[in-house]
Order: C-alpha cells, then structure tokens, then sequence
C-alpha cells in the first residue's frame, strides 16, 4: 500500500509544524512505501502530493484552543469548521474537497492537527502518524 | 461642565460586548425610495494603505520582501514596481537578461492569477455554482486543464522568486539565484506545449453563459513600442492620455471618499477610469502574439465596446499571451551572468516613480529614500483603487435590476458583478455585505 | 492580512462607543480574540497603533485577551 505523509505549512513562524514532522519522520526508517512531502500551499501542492497514492496522512498547525498541546487526529467533518487562515481561502480543506471532487483523492484521507509549537508537539504528531502507518499496513493484511 | 484646573479626568470603563464581523471585506450600500435606487456606496478594504506605513524607516532592501506580502496571489507586481521604482531612484543599470526574466517573472504571475480567477471565482458565476468544488465535480476535465496551467505559472514563481508564497528571489538589480540553462529549457518545452492548452480552456470559457454589460468608461493601462504591456511602458488611454509614468501623480488623484476608508483614484482631467486585462487588450491588441490575437479575433464581438463581463476573455487571452511572452523571454534572451544580476547598488536620497501591470491592473509605486536608503515615503495606488469608481458606476446600473431579488440573490448577483473586476478581496466566496435602506417616499 | 480592515471596523465601534460616554478620547481597548476566528492577535497588534493614529483612540494601549470559539469582541473601553 503506498501511503504519501503531507507536512502542510510554510517555513516561517508557528505554521511550520506540518513540514517539521515531516523532518522528524525523515529521520525515522519508515517502509519504502511510505513518501513524505512537504507541502506550502494548499493548492496546488496538496492536490499535487496527493496523486499516486493508495491512502494519505495529511499533518497541519491548528488551533481548536488557546491552551491546547500536543497533537490529535482530526475527523474529517471537524475540517469544515476550522476557520481557514489561509492567505488566498484555499485552505486544506477546501484543497482536500477539491481533490476529491475531482476524484484525485485516494479512498483513505487521515488528517492530524498539531497543536503547539514545541518539539514535543512535533514529536507527538510524528508518532500519531507512525500509528497511522502501522494500522494502515495492517489493514491491508 | 468645565473641569477645574488641575484635576486629572477620571478615567471610565465603558462595557461595549460588540461582536467583530470577521468575513465581508467589502459593503455595499444601497438607499431604496419609492422602488428606486437613490444612493449607492461601495467600500472595498485595500491592504496595500498599510504597506505605506509599516515601510516607513525601513531599509529598502526590505521592499521587495515587504511589498511580496501585500498580495498572496500577485505578490510579483508589488514586488517589483517597488524595485522598479528604487532603481529609477537610485540609478541602477538593469542588464538586458534581467529584464526578460523579468517579463518571465511577470508572465508566470499572470498564468497563476488569471487562471485561478477564471476558473474558482468567474466560472461558478457563470454556471450559477456555489463554487469551484462544485465546477470541479461537473467540468473535471477544464478544471484539470486549468490546474495543469497554473502548474507552470506556480513554476516560473519558484524558479525566479525561489517560492510561490513570499517569493524571495528578487533583488534590486536583478535576482538572488539565476535559472539553468536546463531549468529554462525544460520551462520552454512545457510552455510550448500549454499554449494549445490555454486556447482550448478559453474555446471552452466562450461556450459559458457569459452576460454582457457594455458600459462607457475611459480605459486605461501601459503601452510599449514593440512588446505587450507587464513591467515597463507609457500610461495610455482610450481618450487620448499618453504620459510617461513619472507623471502619474501629475495626471491622476486620490480623493478620500466619505463613506469610505479606502481612497479613489482618478483622472484629473475627467474622473472614473477603468484598469486591467479588459482595458490591457483593448489599448495593446497590436501587440498581442500571433496565438492571442487570432483567439481575441474569435472572440472581437466582446471586445467593441467596453464591457467587464468580457474581462474573463481578456484574461484568457492574457494567459495564452503570457505564455508566449514566457518563451519569448527564454528564447530569445542571453541569460544574464551572476554578475549581471548583481550590479552595485548604492542609495541615494531621491524619489523614484514606476508603473507596471499587475494581473489586476495598473498598479503605481512611488518611493522617497534617505541617502542612507531608509525608505521616507512610500505610495501604492494598486488598480482596485483605481476601479472602485468605475465599480460603483457598474453597480448603479446593475442595482435596478436586484432590487426585485432575494436579499441573497441580490448580493451574489452584485457579487459577481464586482468580481468582474478581479478586485483583491474577491477571494472570499461571499466577500460583499449587502445593506438596503429602503425609504418611505418623501411627501410632495 | 484583514487584521488592519478589523482595526478600522472595532475603532469606528469604539468610537461611536466614546461618543455615546460623552467622553472625549480612548485610553485603552481591550478584545477578545476567539482561538478559531482566524485572527493573528499579532498582526492585530501591529495594525492597531497605524490604525488608531489620528483618531481619538490614538495612543491607546491594546490589550487583547484570548478565548475559545470564533468570534472577535470589544469586550470595553478605557476612556477618559
């Protein structure tokens, strides 16, 4: 099963989450079936990362409260109710709805938010996503 | 009651509890009597006001990094008509290599700009969809070609700005990194291949409902002796203006509108005026490729008198233009040395002036620095400025026609009319807060 | 970049806020930003004193408290 890691941000500020868990991970020996990529705009990076693959993992900054930490999968109806603060309104999730609008979108899409800024967070994250990776290949059998 | 001397005011805590409206960068008013429209004021937010303050005090060097963040979608334009401006300012020579990679810069911000309007804000419009998702789901195959485009627009960005988001590349003089020789060529063969591209996704945009509102406005925007009009010309229009652009400020003001934060520019001369691809095409079809003129021809019917639902044309022929102004720009340049893109730049204390034309229109920088080449005044006057009168005239006629809609049928409606005009705020699937004030008739 | 359009809207509120005291100028304003509305307490922060000069709110102190949710309050006024 070829699974694509989407690291969403961009390389300045509290938003480069996304693109440092996809370092952290790069550091980890993960399958060869696995691609990590690095992605700094929604459109059409996202829609660009997402080709090829049989199944996604797509990490992001957000931000559900002030205090929060750590970070969580997010279900894909929570999407839709994160104001976007994207420059140009193509956030991810408009960029994921158009994916799969335009069928380009694999049939598993997973969606972590990393909340916080610190290498813990990152590291929180980056082991949710090996969770991930192992229930997918799991799945397959 | 006058406070004796010497005693200090209190100081009150007054509770207010308002809730700020986060969504609607534009208002549009509307005063209703006896079933006709009386008034109507339009207030579009321009970002680009507080650029002019943030660069005060700032080293110019900064401009280009500072100006790239005034527009997530045409960070080129702003970037560069400041760098433009500096040079006039400061004197530094712009090597013939940089100045085509330069109108390459220009091209790929054009292909990105005008793609992703035509496609997620103009074509919904046109089909009466929600938006570009829903084109996505029934016209997947435009939608793909679109995408495909704007692919290499985003390309050219990265290559000669080193990112799309706040691209970085460039500096005054030149650029920080140059393209290979590999990189262009590769960038040609794609280009090549995109023209066929293009015309076929504006065959398509010519099969849309598209309406028609032909209106008179004096049309405005660069003109050059040989190329069609993105980083250097003369400002013309279509009553007969023909200045260069130092004279700018001597022909055109801004004037504080009541109702509004924003400020309008206008012609000295005779006021409203209209900037961008429309006006771009009509005053420079002359100068348009052989590809771009044959697909303007198909389609000369739209273009005989002044009309912004024909904008979505001229930004489709723009695209196939910017395509070949991109080929043109590699194949027909040396490519500079590093040396050449890094010419001495030394400040002086001076004004520089430039007018280049951002996707949106023309957009006119001016900057004064210190010898140092601390920046003492800055002043942008980007294009949607410049339409907002013209857009308010475009509304007045149209606002007869919504007064018998639904409210939310009515502010789409105005919506999509503004849209026209590509301002910056039209990102937002519902940018526009519609307000109706309707009057009792006044007694006789 | 909308946090400045934000400033110039919660400062025409103020003022017609001020106007309403019968008092003469803002000393200070304090917002609630919701975690979710998408606004940059920061770049809210830079805008305000560009926004705020000239006006009768020129020189006030900004003091923006964070909350959950989606919304963006002027929860009050300091005036003078």
């Amino acid at each position: 099963m070829r699974v694509t890691v989407i690291g969403v941000g961009t390389r300045h500020g509290g938003d480069a989450a996304g693109l440092a868990v996809v370092t952290a991970l790069e550091a980890r020996a993960l399958p060869r079936s696995v691609a990590l990529v690095r992605c700094e705009r929604p459109l059409p990076d996202l829609l660009e990362a997402l080709a090829g693959a049989d199944a996604a993992i797509v990490v992001d900054a957000a931000r559900s409260d002030h205090a929060a930490r750590g970070a969580r999968r997010v279900a894909p109806a929570e999407l839709a109710d994160v104001a976007t603060t994207s420059s140009h309104g193509f956030g991810v999730a408009r960029a994921l709805a158009l994916a799969e609008a335009l069928g380009r979108a694999p049939a598993r899409v997973e969606l972590v938010a990393i909340e916080g800024e610190g290498d813990a967070d990152v590291e929180a994250a980056a082991r949710i996503v090996v969770e991930l990776l192992a229930s997918l290949t799991a799945a397959e059998g | 009651m006058a406070e004796p001397p010497g005693t200090r005011s209190a100081r009150r805590i007054i509770r207010v509890g308002a809730i700020a409206r986060v969504e609607g960068e534009g208002a549009l008013h509307l005063v209703v009597e006896s079933g006709r429209v009386t008034d109507l004021r339009l207030e579009i937010y321009e970002p680009p006001r507080f650029f002019e303050a943030f660069a005060r005090g700032r080293r110019a060097d900064e401009l280009p990094d500072l100006m790239a963040r005034i527009c997530g979608i045409c960070p080129v334009a702003y970037q560069m008509s400041a760098v433009h401006a500096l040079e006039s300012a400061w004197g530094v020579p712009v090597h013939p290599g940089v100045r085509a990679l330069r109108r390459l810069y220009y091209a790929g911000e054009w292909i990105e700009s005008h793609l992703l309007h035509m496609t997620f804000l103009a074509a919904p419009d046109f089909l009466g969809l929600d938006d570009g998702i829903e084109i996505a789901r029934i016209h997947r195959a435009e939608v793909e070609r679109a995408l495909a485009l704007r692919k290499i627009g985003n390309r050219i960005l990265i290559l000669l700005g080193g990112r799309s988001v706040n691209p970085v590349g460039v500096r005054i003089g030149g650029f920080h990194r140059l393209p290979t020789g590999a990189e262009l060529q590769a960038l040609a063969d794609d280009l090549r291949r995109a023209r066929g591209e293009a015309l076929a996704l504006l065959r398509w945009f010519a099969s849309l409902p598209v309406p028609s509102r032909p209106q008179d406005v004096e049309l405005v925007a660069l003109r050059h002796p040989q190329e069609y009009p993105m980083n250097e010309g003369r400002v013309v229009s279509s009553q007969g203006l023909d200045v260069a652009a130092d004279a700018f400020e001597d022909v055109f003001e801004e004037t504080q509108v009541e109702h509004s934060t924003a400020l309008r520019c206008r012609l000295r001369a005779r006021g409203r005026y209209l900037v961008g691809p429309l006006a771009r095409v009509s005053l420079n079809a002359d100068r348009l490729s052989p590809a771009a003129a044959a697909a303007r021809e198909e389609l000369a019917h739209r273009f005989e008198r002044p009309d912004p639902a024909s904008s979505v044309f001229a930004r489709g022929i723009e695209v196939v233009q910017a395509i070949d102004a991109a080929l043109e720009a590699i194949v027909r340049f040396e490519p500079p040395s590093p040396r050449d893109a890094s010419p001495p730049v030394s400040p002086r204390a001076a004004v520089g002036r430039a007018a280049t034309e951002a996707p949106r229109g023309t957009l006119f920088v001016a900057v004064e620095t210190d010898a140092e080449g601390i920046v003492q005044r800055l002043r942008i006057v980007p294009p949607t400025s410049q339409n907002q009168g013209q857009i308010e005239e475009d509304l007045r006629a149209l606002a007869p026609s919504v007064l018998g809609l639904s409210d939310d049928r009515a502010r789409r409606a105005c919506e999509a009319a503004i849209r026209d005009y590509d301002p910056c705020i039209s990102c937002a699937t519902h940018f526009l807060t519609l307000t109706v004030e309707r009057r009792p008739p006044r007694c006789a | 970049m909308h946090e400045a359009k934000l400033c110039l809207s919660l400062l025409a509120t103020a003022e017609r806020a001020l106007a309403e005291a019968g008092a003469e100028r803002i000393a200070a304003v304090h917002l609630a930003v919701g975690a979710l509305s998408g606004v940059a307490p920061e770049a809210l922060a830079a805008a305000f004193p560009i926004c705020a000069a000239g006006t009768r709110a020129d020189g006030a102190v900004l003091r923006i408290e964070r909350m959950p949710g989606r919304d963006l309050v002027l929860r009050e006024l300091e005036v003078v």
